[in-house]
């Protein structure tokens, strides 16, 4: 047989592609449903590791419903915020099957937004029952992107787990793989005056960082450091009305409180999460709309237990 | 035949060992080799790409077009890898470790081992000894990567598979041998080993 | 005796009973001076110049920025503890702690150097005498003794026996040694905590050195360092914190002017170095990456001394005349470079001059091909 001759060449190639296009968009979309769960199981151990829930590596171990399983119970509230910090959508938390998350690549979409300068429609915040809200945040490292979630208690951190595609191993990977420098995060805050430079990870000895919101860079990885930088103070900047919401609200006296009832109830939820002591009082909250605040938001909600 | 196929498949794992020996797959050696999982993983990964596409492409020998040979290897080679990479990130226990070779395992593809064996073996010779041709390649080049990750992950992290080894004696971790460049130090130590061993391969 | 051993081979002479010691005995004869015995066979020249006398040479060369070392440790330690110490309270303590890791660095390197030299059978170079005697003065006082034994063995098989040994390695070794250090522990190479030895039993003091002070992330102002209570005279003297050696200036001159003086080292390569560094720092100064006056690029960290004995190292720096003012060019030209625009390093001397040494041989190579095809332009045309 005369295998170089032109049709003959054509047609094998033609064949070949059909055939290895075929098997992939066969294989592909019989595993598709096991890499999303894959995937959301990831996300939300993530998500968990952040709010202080567990390792991840136990979560890895632990198997994906038992993972689904305990973020249901372990979660309070999850809802989209719009760029004014005002409820829109609740995201289902229960059950498994039908959870919702934001992945990655939907948060790459609101990073791009972002970017280009228009206003989120949708920002996703997850209020836990141990009192932590937990936000993403999504940007470029290195060499692809990094993303990751942070939790906070009113406006201090607590917690903050860190993803990336493809840094370097050893390096700018270990905003992933290095628990002492997430950990790093624990106790800072946020600055509500200024936008710009809400946070500094900078390599320490070169100047002193600030208290408050300096985190000292991971050696050798400056790239990836300010990268993630860069990407935690866009999206600190994105949820700052949320966070403005959060301290603003409770301290000035509940007025904010009493002029929405509607956004009393969001916000109480929201509360709620903020100090065990409130969930005791869940009906009576609605009934009072002043009384909602007081227990949520006040410094020591502990009293109402009493 | 015995003799032949016996060693077809002893001569990728020293002698002719596709890292050591012949220089190629250098690049993801160094990329893949800071933790033993991730080596093992690779290792296995490329196995399975080596074998099966020497395998398909052996079958496929006396149909390929001389003229488009590479990029028909390049198409089977290509769905080799997706398809490890797929199955990778849908089974549970290997989604982690996917995500953590990240690109390296798309990158099988640029392994020169898998491309040069195939033009070297499988389009010259029947299937059967291609496969195994193909697998005891990517077994000399992962028997070389866990070498390497073994004193990486051991000296760089203090760890074998994750369990602390060297942590509970107040081990104080080397970042140097995390880094890339030092790979390329524990794959001359080897070489060095090698050559001492198999004094044929010294240059006069 | 001189007729015994044209007849029969002596103990310690190949073929001898303990001929294998050969290397051994033979490098402990010929330490610091010339034996009585001589060549016999062949034609050969005698110069009162030889690589024992020129590292001789540089290791005298050493001697002051050595010494101002050890006071400054003291003097360091004397004044961020609060002590009223007197010189030589402070010169002492300095004394004690740069003296084991010069005795770690000899005892490792040597020991491996003479261990090889046995392997290869053949003569132990003394070119690790200089090597042994700048490594102390290039790392932080306080690093812990087995991370430089661990550096040394590294950069002396790594660096050197695996390429021949004594003048085959392609960098330099004891810039090897503080390269392995710094990358592989880089919280005890690096940051405010280290440079500053103090009394046991004492807080760890957190002292930076210049060049952290005006590091890219921070203030590259003269003001900065005026904050921190240093002028460009005391950089120049050198009583701040910092690597033992590398310090001060004044010291660093004196040894320079000794090799430079005796033609040890080449002047070329000092020289240009020192121009690279001063053209790159004022052009960051015109471009606003710094504050900084171009000068005081020279006093700051480990410049000047890298410029004079780690640059001109004859095995690693370039060979050609024109070389050498290239070479020495870009070993201060990228120093500073790394200094003002990689926020990730404040300072570049060590990772500019190990990258020269990569590119010597090419540079001496182009040089060549170079001065060849112009000669062979010249014969054509004549």
């Amino acid at each position: 047989m005369n295998t170089n001759n032109n049709g003959y060449t054509i047609i094998y190639t033609t064949i070949i592609v059909i055939v290895v296009a075929a098997v992939l968009a066969v294989v592909s979309q019989t595993l598709k449903p096991n890499q999303l769960a894959n995937e959301k199981a990831d996300v939300i151990s993530q998500m968990m590791t952040a709010a202080g829930l567990g390792e991840k590596a136990g979560f890895e171990s632990m198997g994906n419903d038992k993972v689904l399983a305990l973020y249901s119970e372990s979660i309070d509230v999850a809802y989209t915020v719009d760029a004014a910090g005002q409820p829109v959508d609740t995201l289902l938390t229960a059950p498994a099957d039908q959870i919702q998350i934001y992945t990655p690549s939907q948060l790459k979409a609101i990073y791009k937004a972002a970017k280009a300068g228009d206003a989120p429609e949708k920002l996703p915040v997850f209020k836990f029952k141990n009192g932590l809200t937990v936000i993403p945040v999504y940007g470029a490292g290195l060499w692809g992107p990094i993303w990751g979630y942070l939790s906070l208690e009113g406006t201090t951190f607590k917690g903050a787990f860190f993803d990336h595609e493809s840094e370097t191993a050893g390096l700018g990977a270990k905003i992933k793989d290095d628990p002492a420098f997430q950990a790093l995060f624990i106790g800072k805050e946020i600055l509500l005056t200024d936008e710009a430079a809400q946070f500094e990870i900078a390599k320490a000895g070169a100047h002193k960082l600030p208290e408050s919101n300096g985190i000292d860079a991971i050696a050798g990885a400056t790239m990836t450091s300010g990268g993630l930088n860069n990407a935690i103070n866009l999206w600190l900047g994105l949820y700052k009305p949320v966070f403005e919401g959060a301290s603003a609200g409770c301290q000035h006296e509940h007025k904010d409180c009493g002029h929405h009832h509607e956004g009393c109830e969001e916000q109480h939820e929201g509360c709620e999460g903020q100090h065990e002591g409130c969930e005791g009082q869940h009906e009576g909250c609605e009934g009072q709309h002043e009384g909602c605040d007081k227990p949520c938001c006040h410094e020591t909600p502990k009293a109402e237990e009493e | 035949m015995n003799a032949k196929i016996k060693e077809t498949i002893l001569n990728p794992i020293f002698k002719g060992n596709p890292i050591t020996v012949l220089v190629l797959g250098i690049c993801s050696s160094l990329a893949v080799t800071v933790t033993l999982k991730g080596a093992l993983v690779m290792t296995l990964s490329v196995i399975a790409v080596c074998g099966l596409s020497s395998l398909v492409l052996s079958i496929l020998r006396n149909t390929i077009p001389g003229r488009v040979r590479i990029i028909v290897q390049l198409v089977v080679v290509a769905m080799m890898v997706i398809l490890v990479d797929q199955l990778l990130k849908s089974f549970e226990a290997t989604y982690a470790i996917d995500r953590q070779l990240s690109v390296y395992i798309g990158l099988i593809i640029t392994n020169c081992i898998v491309m040069g064996r195939i033009e070297a073996f499988a389009l010259g010779n029947s299937p059967w000894p291609s496969f195994l041709d193909g697998i005891a390649n990517g077994a000399g080049y992962g028997m070389i990567l866990l070498v390497v990750a073994f004193f990486r992950e051991l000296l760089g992290s203090g760890t074998l598979f994750g369990v602390d080894i060297l942590g509970r004696f107040g081990y104080v971790t080397n970042n140097l041998v995390i880094l890339p460049p030092f790979a390329l130090i524990l794959l001359g130590c080897i070489v060095w080993v090698q050559r001492s061993i198999q004094k044929d391969l010294q240059e006069k | 005796m001189e007729e015994n051993k044209t007849t029969k081979p002596g103990l310690f002479e190949k073929g001898g009973k303990l001929g294998f010691l050969h290397s051994t005995v033979d490098a402990f004869e010929t330490f610091l001076r010339v034996p009585a015995t001589v060549t016999r066979k062949g034609a050969h020249i005698r110069d009162a110049i030889d690589l024992k006398r020129v590292m001789i040479i540089v290791v005298i060369a050493l001697i002051p920025a050595m010494l101002f070392g050890m006071y400054n440790v003291g003097y360091q330690a004397s004044l961020s503890a609060g002590l009223n110490w007197g010189f030589w309270e402070m010169f002492w303590f300095g004394f004690l702690k740069v003296i084991p890791l010069y005795i770690v660095a000899y005892i490792v390197g040597l020991g491996i150097e003479f261990a090889s030299a046995q392997i290869r059978n053949e003569e132990v170079n003394e070119g690790y005498l200089v090597t042994g005697m700048l490594i102390p003065l290039i790392v932080p006082v306080d690093v812990p003794l087995w991370m430089l034994a661990v550096a040394v063995a590294f950069a002396v098989i790594f660096g050197k026996e695996v390429f021949g040994g004594t003048g085959m390695n392609i960098w330099n070794p004891a810039l090897l040694t503080r390269a392995f250090l710094f990358f592989s522990y880089p919280s005890s190479m690096s940051g405010d905590t280290v440079w500053v030895s103090v009394p046991k039993g004492m807080d760890a003091v957190t002292a930076a050195t210049p060049l952290a002070v005006t590091d890219p992330a921070g203030h590259h102002t003269v003001q900065a360092l005026t904050d921190s209570g240093w002028s460009f005279w005391d950089l120049f003297n050198g009583l701040i914190p910092g690597s033992v050696g590398e310090m001060s200036a004044i010291a660093i001159l004196l040894g320079a002017v000794l090799l430079i003086w005796t033609g040890v080292a080449s002047w070329k390569i000092m020289v240009s170095s020192v121009a690279g560094g001063l053209l790159i720092g004022w052009l960051g100064q015109l471009g606003g990456a710094t504050e900084l006056p171009c000068y005081y690029q020279l006093v700051m960290g480990g410049f000047l001394f890298g410029a004079v004995f780690m640059a001109t190292d004859p095995v690693t720096s370039a060979q050609t005349e024109c070389g050498k003012w290239i070479y020495g060019f870009f070993v201060g030209a990228l120093a500073v470079t790394v200094r003002l625009w990689n926020p990730g390093y404040a300072e570049g001397m060590m990772l500019a001059i190990l990258l020269m040494n990569t590119f010597a041989p090419l540079i001496d190579h182009c040089v060549v091909t170079r001065h060849i095809s112009r000669r062979n332009k010249r014969i054509k045309t004549a």
